[in-house]
């Protein structure tokens, strides 16, 4: 049993609904914020997830940050030491996913050093009709070497999914770090 | 007669006679020696006939019999006196026999009376003599005399018959004496408790009251117990009885006079109706059986032809009343049929009547046949008491069928007992033959044979050497327990002892276990806290540090903003970017709102105008048709053919 | 000198940032090679080391994985509280050995509690295997 905390960033354009899911998440599915307040450079929100195996519990704690440009330079901030990666798109918007690739990079500079990166994909607001393409989208997140999700923040539609399979992975992490640093100390 | 010699040889033969004689014998004694037989017998009865007959004479013989068997109250069997004296003077057997057989089956009773006889005899004293005061008073003496005479010999029968024997006596009293020894201990004992108490006397008195009282409230409670049950009978009585009133009222619905008259009129009538007409009848057929049957019983003897003649007359008189009653009912007319249904009508009732007059005469019988029954069944049983009805029979039944099988058991017991007591006896005497028999053989045995002395006594000696033998190993044997036993007991006493240390030692351990797990317990919850606490705190550490950096790009942030205040550059400031922002937003709003003011407003026109130029082709299609002369009915179709969206075609 | 577990010399871990309970922070103390202190994700953490009273040290010896900069502060006070810098390291990115370093302090470096605190890292979890004092 496991208790593990990681710093996880929530990214993507303006307007792709990354607080309403952030929001969604925190309050379990209780509050959807049906009018639209942009974000101020960067939110902080803390949730816990529960894996069922071994009962370990992973505490993310979310760096929602805004999409817009003005606030860019400070969010990039607060990118620093960041352990998984959330990138999000609107799948009604077709700008929003040309832009992941770009939002990848950028948080890609922030590290200070080669790191497999846990992260994982999401396309949002599944709800509306997508315009996107699913080739398109599959062939990218294998380039970046993520998992691909589509959710909907509105209707409290597959909203955990994401985030619990970050926190597997992260556990994971953890358990093969340990075996290693065993294996180093004999 | 036979039977009379048989029971009489066979009590001589028995004690205290003890004659030997057999049937032949006796019954060729005749005379003096039946006489003296006789004799003999009345001896045994009164030990004052003993006497050889032949040494007194005749007469005092005869006398003294008739005597005693006045005494002894013995009616001859037939009424004449004479003949009866002069047989028994005579010794002749037809008297002499009957007499004997009646000593000999009465021969405990006849001795009582005989006995009694002498004491109890009235003297019939003539008046003369009564009136002599002394002869009176010897008299009365004598009377009373023999009175208490009667009395004593009544108790001397009842102790008599009771069957405690000296030793049961004894043993009574002796058990008598020990509880009265107890008792007397008792009392000395609670005595000497109540003289310590103060009060005594008067704690004495109270306690006897108390006792009273105690006795009189157990006294009042049977009696109340024995009144409830009493009570309960009456009830149950009184049910019976108020049932049985209820029934009679029942059956006498109406006292009144009326109804009791109407009873008796209708029962006059059955009856007169009975006497005058179905008995006169039935007497009437059976006079004429009777004649009949004389007539036949006179006539000598009937041959087969008068009795084939008979048979014919009587077929031919049936025919001819067939005959009649066939021309009688062809003679009735058809509308006499009322009356014949009448007439059926009639004859039905009529059997059916001496059905019912049959039935009540059988009944009737039936009753005084049953009353006569029970009558003579009360004679018998009148004299034991009520006669039981219904519950109170049913009880005495169960209550008989108890006592009888209580009876049968222990008949049972008794028969058992006897037997053992039969078999227990049979042992005995064989023992007892067997211990004589040994006894007489012993002497016999130390008589012959001293080498088998010798033997026996070198047999002895070795015995006895084995014997000692045995006692010296057993001997042996125990010094060497000895030992052992005294370690085994040094060992029990410091098991104890350590045992007890065990104890205390336990005790202690437990007390000091106890003390540990509940401070582990404690101390456990302290941990438990602490360490939620320490988590709690990690996490707020964790949150702060995170917030921290946001909050630190946030200053950083306005630190910036300042900065570009102060520098007047109007590009880098949030605020002015965001000023900026605003301001195109809200131009684009601006230019939005009008787009879409005049979008309306167009919207609107045009709608209108679709409108008009569509009616205006409808109208245009119309008068064509028209042009072209077509019924109403077609131009409905033609106005509807042209739909709202309607297009002209471009080729006409 | 440095052979000895600074358990057996009364010191103890007064605070730390991350709690596993199969790696606690204690592991860094009992001088046991086999036993190591891990982090639970997030940066900073940081990790106290209380002495029962002030003591002298020359020098501390620490074996570290995974740290990329690491902050050593001190305290005299009696509770853990106002810390100032005594010296800041920083180490390279190692997969396959565990990165050991010797800070060696001044004369006359007393102390009563050292605060070890991981600024940056080369992942996610980090871990100490043991902290070793010299004292003076």
């Amino acid at each position: 049993m496991v208790f593990l905390r990681g710093k996880v960033l929530v990214i993507g354009d303006t307007c792709v609904g990354k607080s309403s899911l952030c929001q969604v998440l925190s309050s379990d599915g209780g509050i959807y914020p049906k009018n639209y307040s942009s974000t101020i450079m960067t939110e902080l929100i803390i949730k816990q997830v529960q894996l069922t195996e071994n009962n370990d519990t992973v505490e993310l704690f979310l760096y929602d940050s805004s999409g817009k440009a003005i606030y860019f330079e400070n969010c990039k901030e607060t990118w620093l030491n960041a352990d998984m990666i959330v990138l999000v798109f609107d799948l009604s918007n077709k700008e929003s996913f040309g832009h992941v690739k770009f939002w990848y990079e950028k948080a890609k500079e922030t590290f200070l050093y080669d790191k497999p990166i846990i992260g994982c994909v999401i396309g949002n607001k599944s709800d509306l009709s997508s315009v996107v393409n699913q080739a398109n989208i599959k062939q990218m997140s294998d380039s970046m070497n993520m998992k691909y999700f589509e959710c909907s923040a509105k209707e409290n539609q597959n909203v955990m999914d994401p985030f619990k399979y970050l926190a597997s992975e992260y556990v994971k992490k953890y358990n093969e770090n340990i075996k290693k640093f065993k294996q180093i100390i004999e | 007669m036979n039977e009379n010699v048989k029971y009489i040889v066979e009590k001589l033969n028995k004690e205290p006679f003890k004659k030997n004689l057999n049937f032949i014998s006796f019954d060729n004694l005749t005379g003096v020696n039946l006489l003296q037989l006789l004799n003999d017998v009345f001896a045994e009865i009164d030990s004052k006939q003993k006497c050889d007959i032949r040494d007194e004479g005749p007469d005092q013989t005869a006398i003294r019999m008739f005597n005693l068997l006045k005494v002894l109250k013995y009616k001859p069997q037939d009424e004449n006196v004479q003949q009866f004296r002069q047989g028994l003077v005579t010794g002749d057997k037809i008297v002499v026999h009957p007499i004997m057989k009646w000593c000999l089956e009465k021969l405990p009773e006849l001795k009582k009376r005989a006995y009694l006889a002498i004491f109890l005899v009235k003297l019939e004293l003539p008046p003369e003599f009564l009136s002599d005061p002394m002869v009176y008073d010897l008299n009365q003496q004598y009377e009373n005399l023999i009175g208490q005479f009667v009395e004593s010999h009544k108790n001397y029968d009842h102790l008599m018959s009771t069957q405690h024997t000296t030793a049961d006596l004894k043993n009574e009293i002796e058990q008598m004496e020990d509880e009265k020894e107890q008792l007397i201990k008792r009392l000395e004992r609670v005595k000497n408790r109540v003289s310590g108490v103060n009060n005594s006397s008067s704690m004495l008195e109270l306690s006897r009251e108390y006792r009273l009282e105690v006795e009189r409230e157990e006294k009042i409670n049977q009696q109340k117990s024995e009144l409830k049950g009493e009570i309960n009978q009456l009830d149950v009585k009184i049910d019976r009885l108020e049932k049985v009133l209820k029934e009679q009222q029942a059956s006498y619905h109406d006292l009144n006079a009326e109804s009791i008259i109407q009873k008796m009129e209708e029962e006059n009538r059955v009856n007169s109706y009975l006497a005058n007409e179905k008995f006169p009848k039935e007497i009437d057929a059976y006079k004429k059986k009777l004649k009949d049957c004389e007539e036949i019983g006179s006539k000598a003897v009937m041959t087969q032809a008068e009795i084939a003649d008979i048979r014919k007359r009587i077929e031919n008189v049936n025919k001819e009343v067939s005959q009649l009653i066939e021309k009688r009912d062809k003679n009735r007319d058809l509308s006499d049929e009322k009356l014949i249904m009448f007439r059926q009508q009639a004859i039905i009732i009529s059997r059916k009547k001496d059905q019912l007059a049959e039935n009540l005469k059988d009944l009737r019988l039936e009753q005084t046949n049953l009353e006569k029954q029970l009558k003579e069944k009360g004679k018998n049983f009148g004299e034991d008491g009520p006669i039981l009805k219904g519950e109170d029979f049913k009880r005495y039944v169960i209550k008989l069928r108890s006592k009888g099988n209580n009876y049968k058991s222990k008949r049972q017991e008794i028969a058992e007992l006897q037997a053992e007591y039969v078999t227990i006896k049979r042992t005995e005497e064989i023992i007892k033959k067997k211990f004589d028999e040994v006894k007489e053989h012993l002497p016999a045995d130390e008589r012959s044979l001293d080498d088998d002395r010798g033997r026996n006594l070198k047999d002895k000696a070795e015995e006895l050497m084995s014997k000692k033998e045995i006692a010296s190993k057993i001997s042996s044997k125990k010094s060497e327990l000895a030992p052992i036993l005294k370690d085994v007991k040094a060992l029990r006493e410091a098991i104890d002892n350590i045992s007890g240390e065990y104890e205390t030692k336990k005790s202690k351990y437990d007390q000091i276990n106890a003390g540990y797990e509940s401070n582990r317990s404690q101390l456990e919850a302290e941990v438990r806290a602490l360490a939620d606490d320490n988590r709690i705190f990690e996490a707020r550490y964790h949150y702060f540090n995170s917030q921290k950096l946001i909050y630190l790009v946030f200053h950083k942030r306005a630190n910036d903003e300042v900065k570009a205040y102060t520098k007047n550059n109007s590009e880098k400031s949030l605020r002015d970017q965001l000023n900026k922002k605003i301001n195109e937003q809200e131009v684009m709003n601006k230019t939005l709102k009008d787009k879409q003011k005049t979008a309306a407003s167009v919207q609107v026109d045009g709608k209108k105008q679709i409108r008009l130029w569509k009616d205006l082709l409808r109208q245009m299609e119309l008068k064509r048709k028209l042009a072209i002369g077509n019924t109403t009915e077609d131009l409905n179709e033609a106005y509807s053919s042209i739909p709202d969206d309607f297009e002209p075609s471009k080729n006409r | 000198m440095l052979d000895i577990p600074l358990a057996r010399t009364g010191a103890y871990v007064s605070f730390a940032t991350s709690n596993d309970e199969n790696h606690p922070a204690s592991n860094v103390l009992d001088g046991n090679s086999s036993t190591f202190w891990v982090t639970t994700g997030l940066l900073p953490q940081s990790i106290i080391i209380s002495f029962p009273n002030v003591v002298n040290l020359k020098k501390i010896k620490i074996t570290i994985f995974k740290v990329q900069n690491l902050i050593i502060e001190k305290s005299m006070k009696p509770r853990a509280k106002d810390f100032d810098i005594v010296t800041e390291k920083s180490f390279k990115n190692d997969n396959h050995y565990v990165q050991e370093s010797e800070i060696e302090f001044g004369h006359n470096f007393q102390a009563r509690h050292l605060k070890f605190t991981i600024s940056e890292a080369y992942d996610s979890f980090v871990g100490i295997q043991h902290i070793l004092a010299v004292f003076g």
